[in-house]
């Protein structure tokens, strides 16, 4: 059943539907505010957006999964961690910003790694 | 649903492999398998709950009497902050992420999530994200003390400053990506790796519920943390809110444009989950599946649009909308509660533990709902604004809601995660000192709410009346510890002694149910015709047997 298609899209236009109707309703009340409109408008563009975008790409659903994930992913750990500390970094100071950061730039070369080694075990 | 279609035969997939050998605790903690990210972020949200429980427990035996006891004010501002935001931040929204990444691909009948990676970076964000939050009582200046909602300037730099309040802006901004993170995999899970056969409207309620769910998350929770990221910026002195006499307002805009979808993310998935464990227990089809997805979908989109009725008394909103909106939500609401009731009317009822906690969510969260259409109209929230009555209110929502719906969650998924049966007379007691605690708790806090009693004060007048509620408020407090400790009591044990499960313990209705307790790491081993959205229950009815089409014998325990 690999390629099947089932579009997952129209929720999320209806969705989007929905919050553009109800930002349309709130005009009448909102007046010149400008944060209300903002916020639920924005939100419905975006999400209206989002539905566009999934209608185009046309992504396959793969029933069986589509592919095989190793057991543990120890660098993606390492990587979320190091994220933490930097953003820790912005309360303690810079040093720690320096060294989260170095932290995640191995992270992030260690996923790329595992990727790899997933995409060549896979071939 | 029709069932009249050719069926396909049982859809055999990879044969079951994998070790047998007990994983490490490293090889769980960094496992790319959704089972296992769902479920040490599931154990880790209620640990976080406990902590929450406890810091809940020390307040209520401070207010049980007049006069400040043991705490101090600061220290009182401290916990109600923290109480607040481990419910939210890092536990309601984390479990309910949770039990989606462990249920979510099992019901669609996938093998595995897309992007488990992000998933486990989301778990790793959450808990780091808590701990960096907590870390908050080490430092000199304390925790944060400015409410979950850090309305500003309460929560400026000049007056909340200190490591504490930042740490915690920082630990939400962490905890809240984290579960952007895994609702993201989950989002993409449902679009792309549902099982052959599963359409849209075949995948089941609870599936349903989740991805409602992630929309609100994908719209919402960027939201708040563009909002926490300026908040630590203007604390660090680059002028954002405090740029203009309006910063104040923006913030309260920011935050409840999260803060109200929020309250609806850690319930929504639970409605699928009762309306799910109803539909089984009383052995028939979910009435108006059909309706009740569409009013999820409204019910969600409506969610967005009522943040404003917690600005009422601010009067920088427009009342009138956000009183319409408001009370508008009671029309999905109503479906759903009619689906309920509906289902229970024309089925042969079971009242096993998860059913009553299922009902139990149904009734309390009934509660929640009628006091929200009072809250919902501007000249009654003036008067009970920031009182306790809105406390009850939405302890109702969300401990109604959220954790009645993730007891019965749990109660009716145990037996697939741990191939065991919950001990039921330990579920009833536990069930029995829940509800009760609930009912003895908060209905005081209406009484005292609407006479006057503000939220977030250590002390309050030496009035006889209000002294006895709020004893009784404690003891009912404690009730509700004394539950969860039933719970957890149950839960030790029936891991070690409980009866073997089984694949399907309650005759289930959907997919998780036609594959082994605990399931393998590829979650089937074949899967049957999906045909509905209770593609088990069709073959049942057909007088075929679900687990032996999948090739699975009913005792059969594990993989």
């Amino acid at each position: 059943m690999r390629g099947e298609r089932k579009p997952a899209w129209p929720p999320l236009a209806l969705w989007g539907v929905f919050l553009a109707v109800l930002t349309a309703v709130g005009l009448v009340f909102f007046g010149t505010a400008v944060s209300t409109p903002a916020l639920l408008g924005g939100a419905a563009a975006f999400v209206l957006v989002l539905a566009l975008g999934l209608a185009m790409t046309r992504r396959s659903v793969q029933g069986d999964g589509g592919g095989v994930d190793p057991d543990a992913s120890p660098a993606t750990v390492w990587l979320a961690l190091s994220l933490a500390l930097t953003a820790v970094g912005a309360a303690l100071g810079p040093w720690l910003v320096f060294i989260g950061g170095g932290m995640s730039l191995i992270g992030v070369a260690a996923v790329v790694r595992e990727l790899r080694a997933q995409r060549e075990a896979g071939r | 649903m029709s069932t009249t279609a050719p069926r396909p035969a049982a859809v055999p997939l990879r044969p079951p492999v994998g070790s047998r050998r007990r994983a490490s605790l490293l090889e769980i903690l960094s496992s790319t398998d959704h089972k296992r990210i769902g479920l040490i972020t599931i154990v880790t949200a209620f640990c976080f709950f406990l902590l929450g429980g406890a810091l809940a427990l020390t307040m209520r035996a401070e207010l049980a009497k007049p006069g400040l006891q043991f705490l101090s004010e600061n220290t009182y501002n401290e916990l109600f902050t923290m109480h607040g935001s481990t419910m939210f931040y890092l536990f309601a929204v984390p479990v309910v992420m949770g039990v989606g990444l462990y249920f979510v691909p099992l019901q669609l009948g996938a093998a595995r999530i897309v992007w488990p990676r992000l998933a486990l970076a989301g778990f790793w964000l959450i808990l780091a994200g808590g701990l960096t939050m907590y870390s908050g009582f080490l430092t000199q200046s304390g925790a944060a003390s400015f409410g979950w909602t850090a309305y500003f300037p309460l929560s400026d730099s000049q007056t909340s400053p200190g490591t504490g309040a930042d740490f915690w802006v920082i630990g939400v901004v962490l905890a809240t990506t984290g579960a952007l993170a895994q609702a993201l995999s989950l989002l993409a899970t449902i679009i792309r790796l549902r099982a052959p056969g599963m359409t849209l409207l075949r995948m089941p309620l609870f599936a349903w519920s989740e991805l409602v769910t992630v929309f609100m998350v994908i719209t919402g929770f960027p939201v708040l943390i563009v909002a926490m990221t300026l908040l630590e910026m203007d604390r660090k002195g680059v002028p954002i809110y405090s740029s203009s006499p309006e910063g104040s307002v923006t913030w309260q805009h920011l935050f409840w444009f999260y803060g109200h979808p929020v309250v609806y993310v850690v319930f929504f998935p639970l409605v699928g989950v009762v309306g799910e464990t109803i539909a089984t227990f009383s052995r028939r089809r979910f009435f108006g599946f059909r309706t009740t997805i569409v009013s999820l979908l409204l019910f969600s989109a409506i969610s967005m649009s009522v943040w404003g009725h917690h600005m009422f008394a601010t009067n920088q909103v427009s009342n009138r909308y956000f009183s319409l909106t408001s009370t508008i939500l009671l029309v999905p609401a109503g479906i759903e509660y009619f689906g309920f009731l509906a289902t229970m009317a024309g089925g042969r009822i079971r009242f096993a533990s998860p059913m009553l906690f299922a009902i139990g969510f149904v009734l309390l969260f009934l509660i929640g709902g009628l006091t929200g259409i009072m809250v919902a109209s501007p000249p009654l929230d003036y008067h009970v604004h920031d009182t306790y009555f809105v406390v009850a209110h939405f302890h109702y929502t969300l401990f109604g809601g959220t954790v009645f719906g993730l007891f019965a969650a749990i109660h009716y998924w145990f037996p697939k995660v741990t191939g065991r049966l919950l001990d039921e007379r330990w579920a009833k007691a536990t069930f029995v000192l829940l509800f009760a605690g609930a009912l003895v708790t908060f209905i005081p806090m209406f009484f005292l709410g609407s006479e006057g009693m503000t939220r977030r004060v250590a002390d309050y007048l030496p009035l006889h009346h209000w002294t006895l509620l709020n004893s009784l408020s404690t003891v009912g407090a404690f009730t509700i510890f004394l539950g969860v400790l039933a719970f957890l009591v149950n839960v030790m044990r029936s891991l070690r002694l409980g009866e073997p499960a089984g694949p399907d313990p309650w005759e289930g209705q959907t997919l998780e149910w036609a594959t082994t307790s605990p399931p393998p790491r590829h979650d089937f081993a074949a899967l049957p015709p999906v045909r509905s959205h209770t593609p088990l229950l069709d073959l049942r009815e057909e007088g075929k047997d679900p687990l032996r089409e999948v090739g699975l014998e009913p005792g059969e325990a594990m993989a």
